[in-house]
């Protein structure tokens, strides 16, 4: 165990390392503050700029960013009232009610104790768990996986945003994509018409650029928008240790909203928010005062949002199941380094994920330190107009596509599936069940045929052990839960 | 409602391409598979069914189409020759970088979209326009060891 460590502060503790966690907490917070590019997007731009750094540096820089852009969000929602992220919606709420106060920087100051408490209780939460999970899940068998990967499927419904149908209507799209290239039991084809750039497959970074930040480009230009947010100066004192201290219950129990709902994959930030938001203004003394520029309302939905920070990566690292878009790019980012996470990767690999553990700690006290010393700078560099920006966006899409195999192709991949990506966005098919299903698809199917040698093609293979039932229930429970809530609140499937 | 409806028929008709022209004809099958489930088919073949009834779910239930995809619908028709020219860039750029390789039609671009949207600071432009291809080009070739194709500045290669 010491040893291991000792190996993973050798691993970890290099110059380059410990200054590229700084550089993706400021290029999150940077790109969370634009209004017009997301977090997905900055960290889907910054993978390709990964392949030659080695897995530890490559992955930091990712999650730096993923870390950044969470708090990012806070400072458009908060001075301009348009949230960087969805789950930064929340944060308007009493936010951007206290800039018109006059309290803008009391708000920011306010939003970044809150952020970076709870990401660091998240984080925690992280070394803590992720041990102990990844050391279950190595009972897991084909049979087992399959079952478990089944039922992350069912994150799916959590983001696909108010329209269920779509949200799998999107994730078939996902899932049919996957299965071009050759098939992995027997070598034959499987849709390649006579293309050979398709036999591996689509790459992933392509999908992923083309998905994510070639639609909103496309729409820019398709409307000729020029329409750009004037971000309103951050007036006022800041924060005082008093008023953290006030906010200090409603922090915590956001952060702990934010662990529990993090590590559960597919509900991500926007509801762990409002669900910290909610319960602060329930037992609050000034419950009044929510929604007109209460400071302890902008604490618990910062606190709620950064809680899933770390805890999303319980799932991803233990088990090798993303718990959100973002996640499932970073996902990604650990098979271009030749990684699998899960169960297996706490064998193989441990100095590695103690690595990234001291990296992940590391960016709580970055986030503090980029959020205190740069917000000013930051918002400011949100000003960027989008005629600027996206021109320079396209150039890096086109750059990062190429350079993942050398290979025009790829190119001309992420274009089309920019084209459809846009087809979804126009027709409000949501982008996320398309890319966790393109992710979970061949891992999915994969365990399903692997099951089925194993039994020679018996289905009762994938009810044979308990943990096999369990997810067969969990999955079943969830599908139930998410109908229910559904027609609870009237919202309709299609 | 009849937006979502079409949107419904369109997926099914898709969803019915997929079952009934792409499985049969881009999918090679062994003839000795032991297994339904082990065919290389089955899996596209399940996925296109979900698709095709989610399909029909959409036009047989459709919801209410949102205010906001109806109108930017009904904006396509003014925007239909703006996106053929952004399209035509973007494929354009595709198709030149064989001969022209990536770093001037990255110029070109960056030059052209910021001037399209009405950017006229010609220091600015030039500046942003030339600096981001070069400083790429220069990253991916130098840091990250990538041949970036160069056209007519192959000689950085020397």
């Amino acid at each position: 165990m010491f040893e291991q460590i000792a190996q993973a502060a050798s691993l970890f503790f290099t110059f380059q390392n410990v200054l590229i966690v700084l550089l993706g907490v400021l290029i999150g917070a940077i790109v969370g503050a634009i209004p017009g590019m997301t977090t997905p997007m900055g960290v889907a731009l910054a993978l390709p700029f990964t392949f030659t750094l080695e897995p530890v540096t490559g992955i930091l820089l990712l999650l730096g960013i993923y870390k950044g852009g969470l708090y990012g969000g806070s400072i458009t929602a908060i001075l301009i009232k348009a949230p960087g992220t969805p789950a930064a919606s929340c944060t308007v709420l009493d936010g951007f009610p206290l800039t018109q106060k006059g309290e803008a920087r009391k708000a920011l100051d306010m939003a970044l104790y809150a952020s970076c408490f709870a990401d660091f209780i998240s984080n925690l939460s992280l070394i803590l768990l992720a041990g102990i999970l990844a050391g279950f899940a190595l009972k897991f068998g084909p049979p087992e996986f399959f079952t478990l990967i089944l039922f992350s499927l069912t994150i799916i419904a959590g983001v696909s945003g108010d329209n269920l149908i779509k949200g799998i209507v999107s994730a078939c799209l996902g899932l049919m994509f996957a299965v071009i290239g050759l098939d992995m039991v027997y070598g034959t084809n499987r849709f390649l018409f006579g293309n050979w750039n398709l036999m591996g497959g689509l790459a992933f970074i392509p999908v992923l650029i083309g998905l994510f930040a070639l639609p909103e480009i496309i729409h820019f230009y398709a409307r000729k928008a020029s329409e750009q947010f004037k971000p309103a100066a951050m007036s006022g004192i800041g924060a005082t240790f008093a008023d953290f201290k006030r906010c200090f219950k409603s922090i915590l129990r956001g952060s702990l909203i934010g662990v529990v709902l993090g590590a559960i994959p597919g509900i991500g930030g926007a509801p762990s928010a409002f669900l910290s938001y909610s319960e602060a203004r329930r037992t609050s003394k000034n419950q009044e005062n929510f929604g007109k520029g209460e400071l302890e309302g902008v604490a618990a939905a910062e606190a709620g949002n950064n809680g899933v920070a770390g805890a999303t990566m319980i799932p991803l690292l233990a088990l090798g199941v993303p718990g959100d878009v973002i996640t499932a790019v970073i996902l990604g980012a650990f098979m271009i380094h030749g990684l699998r996470p899960g169960p297996l990767l706490f064998v193989e690999n441990l100095p590695l994920i103690y690595a990234l553990f001291i990296g992940i700690m590391l960016s709580s006290a970055y986030l503090f330190i980029v959020g205190k010393f740069t917000i000013r700078t930051i918002s400011r560099i949100s000003e960027v107009p989008n005629t600027i920006l996206y021109p320079i966006v396209l150039v890096f899409c086109l750059f990062g596509s190429f350079a993942i195999n050398n290979n025009l192709f790829d190119v001309l991949v992420m274009l089309l599936m920019g084209c459809v990506g846009y087809l979804m966005l126009l027709f409000k098919f949501p982008a996320p069940p398309f890319l966790i299903a393109f992710i979970l698809g061949p891992l999915l199917e994969d365990n399903f045929r692997q099951s089925l040698i194993l039994s020679d093609g018996s289905l009762a293979i994938l009810i044979r052990s308990p943990i096999c039932w369990f997810f067969w229930a969990l999955t079943i429970l969830s599908v139930v839960f998410l109908v229910k809530s559904r027609f609870k609140q009237k919202i309709p499937l299609g | 409602m009849k937006e979502s409806r079409l949107l419904g028929v369109a997926v099914v008709a898709i969803g019915a391409i997929g079952l009934f022209v792409l499985i049969p004809v881009g999918i090679v099958s062994p003839s000795d598979v032991p297994a339904l489930a082990l065919a290389p088919e089955f899996w596209p073949f399940v996925i296109a069914s979900v698709f095709t009834l989610m399909g029909i779910f959409m036009t047989i239930a459709p919801g209410s189409t949102d205010q906001e995809t109806v109108t930017e619908l009904r904006l396509m028709r003014t925007r239909i020759l703006r996106l053929t020219g952004f399209f035509a860039v973007l494929f354009g750029f595709y198709f030149v970088v064989p001969y022209v390789g990536m770093v001037v039609p990255a110029i070109a671009i960056i030059f052209g979209l910021c001037w399209f949207t009405g950017e006229r600071r010609w220091l600015l432009l030039l500046l942003i326009s030339l600096l981001i291809p070069f400083v790429l080009t220069l990253f991916f070739i130098f840091v990250a060891n990538i041949p970036i194709p160069l056209g007519i500045f192959e000689f950085i290669y020397g």
